[in-house]
């Protein structure tokens, strides 16, 4: 593999992770956004408002949860194809 | 695969190519001159090998967004350069670059690159056709501005530029992409927020080709108008060089040509000579009924009068 084909591999892995890290963001944004309207709604209403605070939080939570995760797999992978890709360079050199 | 990788990267660099710089990111296609889609480095060596017979006169090929030099290629492998190589004796010279960078930005490096290949050709250089389609015609303008600037050594070689369906009073597909992206900015709803986030991460490039931006101080005071009307601009061509531009239409019918010129460039983007300063001889515009924009780079019937306004003392 030559250098410039190891740059563009190593370009490619991380323009794919900031695809996912900048969208899972995103999306978590426009769907915290959406859920808190909802919410909003339930905890003005007094016979309901205890409870729908006790979801929101745990919605909330859920939320976090959910989405970080998948930027923590998101890094991991990344962080694994970077060391085959310069694993395979080291092992495979090629002329530029 | 080759081919197909080199256009990919093309297509990618045109629309997010100034977060690819940003990022530092290794997809980001550096400004190169390209030969059979191999890297030529602008050394004495690197040139001489490439180009054997190189000759005094050179073409200087600047694609447009999203393409690389493959955008000239005729079916036949043919191209304006190669044409002109056989026909005039013009060494051509194809320029590789991110199309998705500020305008202004290629326009400098242009001028460093053409700077250093003064320098490092093989031969003596008597004279440079500069050449760009689309965008690339708005990076040759820019260049050549920068150029004025800082007296380049090699703007006093040029005697002519040709321009192949540029945009010189911006392009209505941008703006009204601009307006679009504005307006779902405004509705107050996440997810069509979402949607104009998306809408907005087009490049900087892209961008620029709205109002034709060749400067960043013209870049800075974009704004957004609901008005589709071709901006004045305010960078016009240098009086020094000749200048020859050429515009496609979709069709004979006068009315499908001033809607749509040719599918991307209005007419009076590509001909506005009304904005580009006076004196522009009309024998030096040409309008060719029946050409796309996706057609007017691989043309015969364009090179026909490419050659004509080159053959010209």
């Amino acid at each position: 593999m030559n250098k410039t084909s190891k740059q563009r591999l190593l370009g490619l892995r991380a323009l794919l992770e900031d695809v996912v890290e900048h969208g899972s963001s995103a999306v978590e944004r426009a769907h915290r956004a959406t859920a808190e309207r909802t919410f909003a709604v339930l905890e003005a209403i007094p016979p309901v408002a205890a409870p729908a605070r006790l979801v929101h939080v745990a919605h909330g939570a859920v939320l976090t949860g959910v989405y970080e995760s998948i930027r923590l797999v998101n890094r991991a992978v990344g962080t694994v194809l970077t060391a085959v890709i310069e694993e395979t360079a080291r092992s495979a050199p090629g002329e530029d | 695969m080759g081919q197909k990788l080199d256009l990919a990267l093309g297509i990618l660099n045109g629309a997010v190519g100034d977060y690819l710089v940003r990022t530092d990111n290794g997809l980001a296609l550096p400004m190169a001159l390209h030969l059979h889609g191999a890297l030529v480095a602008a050394t004495r060596v690197a040139l001489a090998d490439a180009y054997p017979a190189a000759t005094p006169r050179v073409v200087v090929l600047v694609h447009g967004l999203m393409n690389t030099e493959s955008v000239f290629a005729m079916p036949d492998g043919r191209d304006y350069g190669s044409l002109l190589r056989a026909d005039l004796g013009l060494t051509p010279l194809y320029v590789r670059y991110n199309s998705g960078l500020p305008i202004a930005d290629n326009g400098v490096a242009l001028s460093a690159l053409l700077t250093t290949l003064a320098a490092e050709y093989p031969v003596p250089l008597e004279e440079i056709v500069l050449l760009g389609y689309s965008m690339g015609g708005l990076v040759v303008r820019a260049a050549s501005h920068s150029a004025a600037l800082a007296a380049a050594p090699w703007l006093p070689l040029v005697r002519r530029a040709l321009y192949v369906g540029t945009p010189h009073r911006g392009a209505p597909l941008e703006r009204v992409g601009r307006i679009v992206s504005a307006v779902l900015q405004a509705i107050p709803d996440p997810y069509t927020r979402l949607i104009a986030d998306l809408a907005d991460l087009r490049s900087d490039g892209l961008k620029d080709l709205g109002d034709a931006d060749l400067r960043h101080e013209d870049r800075a005071r974009r704004t957004l108008r609901v008005t589709l009307r071709d901006p004045e601009h305010p960078v016009p061509l240098l009086p020094a060089i000749t200048h020859h531009l050429v515009a496609g239409a979709l069709s004979d019918e006068r009315w499908v040509t001033a809607l749509f010129g040719d599918a991307v460039v209005p007419i009076s983007s590509a001909t506005g000579w009304r904005s580009l300063g006076e004196g522009l001889d009309p024998s030096r515009v040409r309008v060719f009924p029946g050409l796309s924009h996706a057609a007017i780079p691989r043309s015969l019937d364009v090179y026909a009068q490419l050659r004509a306004w080159c053959e010209a003392p």
